[in-house]
Protein backbone atom coordinates (compact mmCIF):
# COMPACT_ATOMS: atom_id res chain seq x y z
CA UNK A 1 0.00 0.00 0.00
CA UNK A 2 2.85 2.86 0.67
CA UNK A 3 3.94 1.90 -2.69
CA UNK A 4 0.58 2.88 -4.50
CA UNK A 5 1.05 6.02 -2.37
CA UNK A 6 4.46 6.36 -3.94
CA UNK A 7 6.13 6.35 -0.64
CA UNK A 8 8.80 4.10 0.71
CA UNK A 9 7.91 0.20 1.20
CA UNK A 10 8.01 0.28 4.52
CA UNK A 11 5.23 -1.31 7.07
CA UNK A 12 3.38 1.69 8.14
CA UNK A 13 4.25 2.47 11.83
CA UNK A 14 0.68 2.84 13.08
CA UNK A 15 -1.44 0.83 15.26
CA UNK A 16 -4.55 1.48 12.87
CA UNK A 17 -6.57 -1.62 11.43
CA UNK A 18 -6.27 -1.18 7.00
CA UNK A 19 -10.10 -1.80 7.22
CA UNK A 20 -10.28 1.69 8.96
CA UNK A 21 -7.52 3.82 7.09
CA UNK A 22 -5.63 2.18 4.44
CA UNK A 23 -4.21 3.62 1.11
CA UNK A 24 -4.85 7.36 1.17
CA UNK A 25 -6.16 6.79 4.85
CA UNK A 26 -9.31 5.48 3.00
CA UNK A 27 -10.53 1.74 4.51
CA UNK A 28 -9.21 -0.53 2.09
CA UNK A 29 -9.14 -4.23 1.70
CA UNK A 30 -6.00 -6.23 1.40
CA UNK A 31 -6.22 -9.96 0.18
CA UNK A 32 -4.40 -12.41 -1.66
CA UNK A 33 -5.73 -13.07 -5.06
CA UNK A 34 -6.53 -16.37 -3.93
CA UNK A 35 -8.87 -15.56 -1.53
CA UNK A 36 -10.19 -13.43 -3.96
CA UNK A 37 -11.05 -16.25 -6.10
CA UNK A 38 -12.95 -17.71 -3.51
CA UNK A 39 -15.54 -15.08 -3.59
CA UNK A 40 -17.35 -15.47 -6.76
CA UNK A 41 -17.74 -19.19 -5.82
CA UNK A 42 -18.86 -18.48 -2.78
CA UNK A 43 -21.60 -16.56 -4.20
CA UNK A 44 -22.13 -18.48 -7.11
CA UNK A 45 -23.19 -21.73 -4.86
CA UNK A 46 -23.27 -20.42 -1.56
CA UNK A 47 -21.68 -20.29 1.51
CA UNK A 48 -23.27 -23.81 2.84
CA UNK A 49 -21.69 -25.81 -0.66
CA UNK A 50 -18.75 -24.15 0.25
CA UNK A 51 -18.35 -24.75 4.76
CA UNK A 52 -19.46 -28.24 3.54
CA UNK A 53 -15.59 -28.52 2.02
CA UNK A 54 -13.14 -28.88 5.14
CA UNK A 55 -12.48 -29.04 8.60
CA UNK A 56 -14.41 -27.62 11.39
CA UNK A 57 -12.69 -24.76 11.55
CA UNK A 58 -11.00 -24.16 8.12
CA UNK A 59 -12.99 -23.84 5.27
CA UNK A 60 -13.04 -25.09 1.39
CA UNK A 61 -10.19 -25.85 -0.33
CA UNK A 62 -6.52 -24.63 -0.37
CA UNK A 63 -4.12 -24.43 -3.23
CA UNK A 64 -0.95 -26.05 -2.10
CA UNK A 65 2.36 -25.44 -4.03
CA UNK A 66 4.79 -28.81 -3.21
CA UNK A 67 8.12 -28.43 -4.16
CA UNK A 68 11.30 -30.10 -2.82
CA UNK A 69 12.52 -33.66 -2.87
CA UNK A 70 9.21 -35.19 -4.20
CA UNK A 71 8.64 -37.00 -7.94
CA UNK A 72 6.03 -34.66 -8.74
CA UNK A 73 6.13 -31.16 -8.21
CA UNK A 74 2.72 -28.90 -8.63
CA UNK A 75 0.15 -26.72 -7.37
CA UNK A 76 -2.81 -28.87 -6.21
CA UNK A 77 -6.06 -28.05 -4.94
CA UNK A 78 -6.75 -30.29 -1.76
CA UNK A 79 -10.03 -30.00 0.34
CA UNK A 80 -9.10 -28.44 3.93
CA UNK A 81 -8.32 -31.58 6.47
CA UNK A 82 -6.43 -33.41 3.93
CA UNK A 83 -3.45 -34.67 5.42
CA UNK A 84 0.47 -33.90 4.61
CA UNK A 85 1.13 -37.24 3.90
CA UNK A 86 -1.57 -37.84 1.15
CA UNK A 87 -0.27 -35.05 -0.49
CA UNK A 88 3.14 -35.70 -0.39
CA UNK A 89 2.67 -39.78 -1.85
CA UNK A 90 -1.11 -39.83 -2.48
CA UNK A 91 -1.00 -36.89 -4.77
CA UNK A 92 2.66 -35.85 -5.42
CA UNK A 93 3.72 -39.68 -5.90
CA UNK A 94 6.22 -39.92 -2.55
CA UNK A 95 10.70 -38.96 -3.16
CA UNK A 96 12.53 -40.02 -5.76
CA UNK A 97 15.07 -42.83 -5.19
CA UNK A 98 13.00 -44.11 -2.72
CA UNK A 99 14.45 -42.52 -0.03
CA UNK A 100 12.73 -41.63 2.94
CA UNK A 101 10.86 -38.69 3.87
CA UNK A 102 12.57 -36.68 6.86
CA UNK A 103 9.88 -33.71 7.41
CA UNK A 104 7.89 -31.30 5.28
CA UNK A 105 8.29 -27.24 5.79
CA UNK A 106 4.68 -25.74 5.48
CA UNK A 107 4.20 -21.90 5.22
CA UNK A 108 6.86 -20.77 2.99
CA UNK A 109 10.14 -19.33 4.60
CA UNK A 110 8.09 -18.13 7.68
CA UNK A 111 6.35 -21.50 8.16
CA UNK A 112 7.85 -24.41 9.63
CA UNK A 113 9.00 -27.83 9.68
CA UNK A 114 7.06 -31.02 10.49
CA UNK A 115 8.79 -34.31 11.21
CA UNK A 116 7.98 -37.08 9.20
CA UNK A 117 6.02 -39.22 12.15
CA UNK A 118 3.73 -35.99 12.39
CA UNK A 119 2.86 -35.78 8.67
CA UNK A 120 -1.10 -37.46 9.68
CA UNK A 121 -1.69 -33.52 10.71
CA UNK A 122 -4.31 -33.05 8.06
CA UNK A 123 -4.38 -29.75 6.55
CA UNK A 124 -5.97 -26.70 9.43
CA UNK A 125 -5.30 -23.89 10.41
CA UNK A 126 -5.17 -24.61 14.11
CA UNK A 127 -3.69 -27.75 13.54
CA UNK A 128 -0.79 -26.19 11.40
CA UNK A 129 -0.45 -23.38 13.80
CA UNK A 130 -0.51 -25.94 17.18
CA UNK A 131 3.43 -27.24 15.32
CA UNK A 132 4.60 -24.15 14.94
CA UNK A 133 4.01 -23.93 11.20
CA UNK A 134 1.75 -21.97 9.23
CA UNK A 135 -0.88 -22.40 6.25
CA UNK A 136 0.72 -18.75 4.65
CA UNK A 137 0.26 -19.20 1.09
CA UNK A 138 0.55 -22.78 0.91
CA UNK A 139 4.12 -23.39 0.52
CA UNK A 140 5.06 -26.97 1.13
CA UNK A 141 8.83 -28.07 0.89
CA UNK A 142 9.37 -31.84 1.12
CA UNK A 143 12.55 -32.55 2.64
CA UNK A 144 14.04 -36.25 2.22
CA UNK A 145 16.30 -37.66 4.68
CA UNK A 146 19.15 -36.71 3.20
CA UNK A 147 18.55 -33.02 4.05
CA UNK A 148 20.42 -30.70 6.65
CA UNK A 149 17.51 -29.15 8.52
CA UNK A 150 20.68 -26.54 9.96
CA UNK A 151 21.35 -25.77 6.01
CA UNK A 152 17.72 -25.34 4.83
CA UNK A 153 16.98 -23.25 7.66
CA UNK A 154 20.23 -20.94 6.94
CA UNK A 155 19.00 -20.93 3.44
CA UNK A 156 15.32 -19.37 4.50
CA UNK A 157 17.33 -17.01 6.80
CA UNK A 158 19.14 -15.82 3.91
CA UNK A 159 16.04 -15.18 1.85
CA UNK A 160 14.26 -12.92 4.99
CA UNK A 161 16.94 -11.04 5.66
CA UNK A 162 16.35 -10.25 1.83
CA UNK A 163 13.43 -9.65 2.97
CA UNK A 164 13.52 -7.20 5.73
CA UNK A 165 13.24 -4.00 4.89
CA UNK A 166 15.74 -3.03 7.29
CA UNK A 167 13.87 -0.49 8.74
CA UNK A 168 13.12 -1.93 13.05
CA UNK A 169 15.73 -3.09 15.06
CA UNK A 170 14.09 -6.62 16.30
CA UNK A 171 13.98 -8.02 12.81
CA UNK A 172 17.05 -6.11 10.92
CA UNK A 173 19.68 -7.45 13.32
CA UNK A 174 18.17 -10.31 15.05
CA UNK A 175 17.93 -12.13 11.71
CA UNK A 176 21.48 -10.77 10.85
CA UNK A 177 22.94 -12.18 13.87
CA UNK A 178 20.17 -15.44 13.63
CA UNK A 179 22.17 -15.64 10.23
CA UNK A 180 25.73 -15.52 11.45
CA UNK A 181 25.36 -18.33 13.58
CA UNK A 182 23.67 -20.34 11.31
CA UNK A 183 26.83 -19.76 8.97
CA UNK A 184 28.96 -21.10 12.20
CA UNK A 185 26.61 -23.71 12.64
CA UNK A 186 26.93 -25.32 9.09
CA UNK A 187 30.47 -24.82 9.36
CA UNK A 188 30.07 -27.42 12.26
CA UNK A 189 31.91 -24.06 14.17
CA UNK A 190 28.89 -23.50 16.57
CA UNK A 191 29.62 -22.29 19.55
CA UNK A 192 28.21 -22.90 23.21
CA UNK A 193 25.70 -21.41 23.89
CA UNK A 194 24.74 -20.76 20.18
CA UNK A 195 21.55 -22.56 20.93
CA UNK A 196 20.32 -20.36 23.95
CA UNK A 197 21.42 -17.12 21.67
CA UNK A 198 19.33 -18.35 18.64
CA UNK A 199 16.34 -18.45 21.32
CA UNK A 200 16.94 -14.96 22.29
CA UNK A 201 17.29 -13.75 19.05
CA UNK A 202 13.88 -15.74 18.10
CA UNK A 203 12.41 -13.91 20.88
CA UNK A 204 12.97 -10.11 20.28
CA UNK A 205 12.27 -10.54 16.49
CA UNK A 206 8.76 -12.38 17.73
CA UNK A 207 7.85 -9.90 20.33
CA UNK A 208 9.29 -6.42 19.35
CA UNK A 209 9.81 -6.47 15.54
CA UNK A 210 7.45 -3.71 13.78
CA UNK A 211 5.49 -5.73 11.12
CA UNK A 212 4.60 -8.93 10.30
CA UNK A 213 8.14 -10.34 8.52
CA UNK A 214 9.91 -9.82 11.67
CA UNK A 215 7.09 -10.91 13.83
CA UNK A 216 7.35 -14.35 11.90
CA UNK A 217 10.55 -14.78 10.64
CA UNK A 218 11.96 -16.42 13.98
CA UNK A 219 9.34 -19.26 12.79
CA UNK A 220 11.45 -21.58 11.03
CA UNK A 221 14.75 -21.36 13.71
CA UNK A 222 12.47 -22.44 16.44
CA UNK A 223 10.54 -25.03 14.47
CA UNK A 224 13.65 -26.98 13.50
CA UNK A 225 14.74 -26.13 17.17
CA UNK A 226 11.74 -27.79 18.57
CA UNK A 227 11.87 -31.36 16.49
CA UNK A 228 15.45 -31.61 15.13
CA UNK A 229 17.53 -29.91 17.63
CA UNK A 230 20.01 -32.61 17.88
CA UNK A 231 21.40 -31.08 14.59
CA UNK A 232 21.46 -28.09 15.78
CA UNK A 233 23.38 -29.32 18.57
CA UNK A 234 25.68 -31.46 16.28
CA UNK A 235 26.86 -28.76 14.65
CA UNK A 236 28.37 -27.24 17.78
CA UNK A 237 32.33 -27.69 17.50
CA UNK A 238 33.40 -29.59 20.53
CA UNK B 1 -10.36 17.60 22.82
CA UNK B 2 -11.57 14.73 25.52
CA UNK B 3 -9.63 13.25 28.30
CA UNK B 4 -8.77 9.94 28.45
CA UNK B 5 -8.11 8.45 31.81
CA UNK B 6 -5.44 5.32 31.84
CA UNK B 7 -3.10 3.66 34.12
CA UNK B 8 1.12 3.64 33.69
CA UNK B 9 2.79 1.68 36.00
CA UNK B 10 0.08 2.02 38.61
CA UNK B 11 -0.08 5.54 38.41
CA UNK B 12 -3.27 7.03 36.91
CA UNK B 13 -2.44 9.15 34.14
CA UNK B 14 -4.56 11.69 32.37
CA UNK B 15 -3.82 12.17 28.71
CA UNK B 16 -5.56 14.04 25.71
CA UNK B 17 -7.05 11.32 22.57
CA UNK B 18 -4.54 12.07 20.24
CA UNK B 19 -1.25 10.82 22.51
CA UNK B 20 0.84 8.04 22.31
CA UNK B 21 1.72 6.07 25.36
CA UNK B 22 5.07 7.71 25.38
CA UNK B 23 3.43 11.31 25.33
CA UNK B 24 1.44 10.12 28.42
CA UNK B 25 4.01 8.58 30.43
CA UNK B 26 6.23 11.71 29.56
CA UNK B 27 3.73 14.09 31.05
CA UNK B 28 3.18 12.00 34.03
CA UNK B 29 7.24 12.05 34.48
CA UNK B 30 7.47 8.04 33.58
CA UNK B 31 10.68 7.42 32.11
CA UNK B 32 10.16 4.78 28.79
CA UNK B 33 13.52 4.70 26.71
CA UNK B 34 13.69 5.96 23.35
CA UNK B 35 16.43 6.00 20.45
CA UNK B 36 14.08 6.68 17.36
CA UNK B 37 12.02 8.77 18.69
CA UNK B 38 12.09 12.94 18.53
CA UNK B 39 9.65 15.22 19.34
CA UNK B 40 9.67 17.31 16.26
CA UNK B 41 9.62 14.06 14.18
CA UNK B 42 6.57 11.77 13.29
CA UNK B 43 6.71 8.69 14.89
CA UNK B 44 8.82 5.77 13.34
CA UNK B 45 8.63 2.78 15.16
CA UNK B 46 12.10 1.36 14.09
CA UNK B 47 14.53 0.69 17.46
CA UNK B 48 11.49 -0.80 18.99
CA UNK B 49 13.48 -0.05 22.57
CA UNK B 50 10.28 1.70 23.77
CA UNK B 51 8.47 -1.12 23.42
CA UNK B 52 5.83 -2.04 26.74
CA UNK B 53 3.17 -4.21 27.79
CA UNK B 54 -0.26 -2.64 27.48
CA UNK B 55 -3.34 -4.74 28.79
CA UNK B 56 -6.90 -3.89 27.19
CA UNK B 57 -9.97 -6.24 28.28
CA UNK B 58 -7.79 -8.23 30.25
CA UNK B 59 -5.29 -9.14 26.89
CA UNK B 60 -1.61 -7.90 27.02
CA UNK B 61 0.80 -7.69 24.38
CA UNK B 62 3.75 -5.65 23.68
CA UNK B 63 3.61 -2.73 21.67
CA UNK B 64 6.20 0.56 20.44
CA UNK B 65 5.18 3.04 23.16
CA UNK B 66 6.30 5.66 20.97
CA UNK B 67 3.10 4.69 18.03
CA UNK B 68 0.47 3.12 20.22
CA UNK B 69 -2.34 5.51 20.87
CA UNK B 70 -3.83 5.99 24.30
CA UNK B 71 -7.05 4.51 24.92
CA UNK B 72 -9.45 4.61 27.28
CA UNK B 73 -8.78 2.04 30.54
CA UNK B 74 -5.41 1.22 29.10
CA UNK B 75 -3.42 -0.52 31.74
CA UNK B 76 0.11 0.18 30.61
CA UNK B 77 3.70 -1.27 32.40
CA UNK B 78 7.12 -0.25 31.07
CA UNK B 79 8.72 -2.88 32.99
CA UNK B 80 8.17 -6.20 33.38
CA UNK B 81 11.23 -8.99 33.14
CA UNK B 82 9.83 -9.83 29.77
CA UNK B 83 10.27 -5.84 28.69
CA UNK B 84 13.55 -5.49 30.22
CA UNK B 85 15.11 -9.05 28.24
CA UNK B 86 13.85 -7.49 25.11
CA UNK B 87 15.55 -4.20 25.68
CA UNK B 88 18.70 -5.98 26.50
CA UNK B 89 18.60 -7.57 23.89
CA UNK B 90 17.64 -4.55 21.60
CA UNK B 91 20.31 -2.88 23.12
CA UNK B 92 23.74 -5.43 22.15
CA UNK B 93 22.22 -6.48 18.88
CA UNK B 94 23.27 -2.57 18.60
CA UNK B 95 26.16 -2.28 20.75
CA UNK B 96 27.62 -4.81 18.07
CA UNK B 97 27.87 -1.91 15.35
CA UNK B 98 28.40 1.12 18.06
CA UNK B 99 29.66 -0.22 21.00
CA UNK B 100 31.32 3.39 22.20
CA UNK B 101 27.75 4.98 21.79
CA UNK B 102 27.52 7.07 25.06
CA UNK B 103 23.60 6.59 24.84
CA UNK B 104 23.90 3.07 24.41
CA UNK B 105 26.37 2.54 26.89
CA UNK B 106 24.24 4.68 29.65
CA UNK B 107 21.38 2.26 28.53
CA UNK B 108 23.51 -0.78 28.66
CA UNK B 109 24.42 0.09 32.40
CA UNK B 110 20.70 0.51 32.94
CA UNK B 111 19.66 -2.77 31.33
CA UNK B 112 22.72 -5.03 32.34
CA UNK B 113 23.57 -5.40 28.37
CA UNK B 114 26.65 -7.40 27.39
CA UNK B 115 28.58 -4.62 24.90
CA UNK B 116 30.36 -7.62 23.47
CA UNK B 117 27.59 -10.55 23.22
CA UNK B 118 27.69 -10.09 19.09
CA UNK B 119 30.68 -10.25 17.28
CA UNK B 120 31.33 -6.41 16.28
CA UNK B 121 30.67 -5.24 13.28
CA UNK B 122 31.09 -1.63 13.39
CA UNK B 123 29.02 0.49 11.10
CA UNK B 124 28.87 2.83 13.55
CA UNK B 125 25.23 3.62 12.52
CA UNK B 126 22.13 2.35 14.56
CA UNK B 127 19.57 3.54 11.37
CA UNK B 128 17.75 5.00 13.68
CA UNK B 129 16.53 7.25 10.61
CA UNK B 130 16.87 10.86 13.02
CA UNK B 131 19.22 12.50 10.77
CA UNK B 132 17.52 11.07 7.62
CA UNK B 133 13.76 12.27 8.70
CA UNK B 134 14.82 15.20 10.16
CA UNK B 135 16.32 16.53 6.89
CA UNK B 136 13.47 15.34 5.33
CA UNK B 137 10.48 16.29 7.84
CA UNK B 138 11.87 19.63 9.27
CA UNK B 139 14.42 21.44 6.45
CA UNK B 140 12.91 19.41 3.80
CA UNK B 141 15.96 19.32 1.86
CA UNK B 142 16.07 15.39 1.60
CA UNK B 143 20.11 15.65 2.09
CA UNK B 144 20.21 12.34 3.31
CA UNK B 145 19.28 9.04 2.62
CA UNK B 146 18.69 5.32 3.56
CA UNK B 147 20.01 3.14 0.48
CA UNK B 148 19.11 -0.32 0.25
CA UNK B 149 17.23 -2.65 2.44
CA UNK B 150 17.47 -5.50 4.93
CA UNK B 151 20.52 -5.96 6.69
CA UNK B 152 22.41 -3.76 4.01
CA UNK B 153 20.81 -0.52 4.81
CA UNK B 154 22.75 2.66 5.11
CA UNK B 155 22.26 6.10 5.59
CA UNK B 156 24.15 7.97 2.37
CA UNK B 157 24.42 11.71 2.20
CA UNK B 158 23.22 12.86 -1.81
CA UNK B 159 26.57 14.44 -2.72
CA UNK B 160 24.37 17.18 -4.86
CA UNK B 161 22.25 18.42 -2.08
CA UNK B 162 24.81 17.98 0.50
CA UNK B 163 27.00 20.66 -0.89
CA UNK B 164 24.26 23.00 -1.07
CA UNK B 165 22.55 22.94 2.24
CA UNK B 166 24.95 21.00 4.77
CA UNK B 167 27.74 23.36 5.11
CA UNK B 168 25.25 25.64 6.74
CA UNK B 169 23.09 23.77 8.65
CA UNK B 170 24.21 20.41 10.04
CA UNK B 171 21.33 20.64 12.08
CA UNK B 172 21.18 16.77 12.50
CA UNK B 173 24.03 16.43 13.56
CA UNK B 174 23.50 16.53 17.56
CA UNK B 175 20.34 13.99 16.79
CA UNK B 176 23.03 11.05 16.20
CA UNK B 177 23.14 8.82 18.69
CA UNK B 178 27.00 7.66 17.43
CA UNK B 179 29.49 9.97 16.06
CA UNK B 180 28.69 8.10 12.41
CA UNK B 181 26.44 11.31 10.95
CA UNK B 182 29.74 13.71 11.40
CA UNK B 183 31.99 11.02 9.67
CA UNK B 184 29.47 10.52 7.01
CA UNK B 185 29.15 13.71 6.22
CA UNK B 186 32.80 14.62 5.86
CA UNK B 187 33.52 11.15 4.03
CA UNK B 188 31.30 12.35 1.45
CA UNK B 189 32.39 16.18 1.67
CA UNK B 190 36.23 14.52 0.85
CA UNK B 191 34.96 12.00 -1.81
CA UNK B 192 32.69 14.87 -3.67
CA UNK B 193 34.72 17.88 -3.37
CA UNK B 194 38.11 17.30 -2.59
CA UNK B 195 39.53 20.52 -3.36
CA UNK B 196 36.49 22.36 -0.60
CA UNK B 197 36.51 19.92 1.68
CA UNK B 198 38.05 20.02 5.35
CA UNK B 199 38.76 16.82 5.74
CA UNK B 200 40.66 17.14 2.40
CA UNK B 201 42.85 19.71 3.70
CA UNK B 202 43.77 18.79 6.79
CA UNK B 203 44.77 15.11 4.48
CA UNK B 204 47.23 16.61 1.70
CA UNK B 205 48.20 18.96 4.04
CA UNK B 206 51.36 17.17 5.83
S1 LIG C 1 9.98 -6.34 10.97
FE1 LIG C 1 11.53 -6.40 9.32
S2 LIG C 1 10.39 -6.02 7.48
FE2 LIG C 1 9.12 -5.35 9.24
S3 LIG C 1 9.61 -3.21 9.64
FE3 LIG C 1 11.00 -4.36 10.85
S4 LIG C 1 12.77 -4.55 9.51
FE4 LIG C 1 11.12 -4.02 8.20
S1 LIG D 1 23.78 8.47 11.10
FE1 LIG D 1 23.20 8.70 13.24
S2 LIG D 1 21.23 9.79 13.21
FE2 LIG D 1 21.58 9.01 11.15
S3 LIG D 1 20.54 7.00 11.12
FE3 LIG D 1 22.68 6.61 11.66
S4 LIG D 1 22.70 6.60 13.89
FE4 LIG D 1 20.76 7.58 13.27
S1 LIG E 1 11.39 5.10 20.23
FE1 LIG E 1 9.71 3.81 19.80
S2 LIG E 1 10.54 2.47 18.33
FE2 LIG E 1 12.21 3.82 18.66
Amino acid sequence: MRSIEGKNPEPRPKYIRTSVSGIWDKPSNLNNVETWANVPLIINKGHAWYTGIGTEKSKGTKLVSVSGHVKNTAVVEVPMGTTLREIVFDICGGIPGDKKLKAVHFGGAMGGSIPENLLDTPLDFDALSSLGATMGAGGMLVLDEDTSMVQMTRTLLDFLSKESCGKCVPCREGVRQMLKVMDRLCENKGRPGDIELLEDLCEVSRKASLCSLGRTAYSPVLSTLRFFREEYEASIAP
Amino acid sequence: MSEILLQIDGKDVKATETMTVLEAARSAGIHIPTLCHHEKLEPYGGCRLCTVEVETRGRARLVAACLFPVQPDLIVRTHTPEVDKLRKTIIELLMAHAPDSFELLDLAQEYGADRNRFDQESSFCLLCGLCVRYCNEVKQKNAIAFVDCGAKREINFIPEIASQECRDCKECFPLCPTSYLQAAYFLTEALAFPHESNAAHALTKK
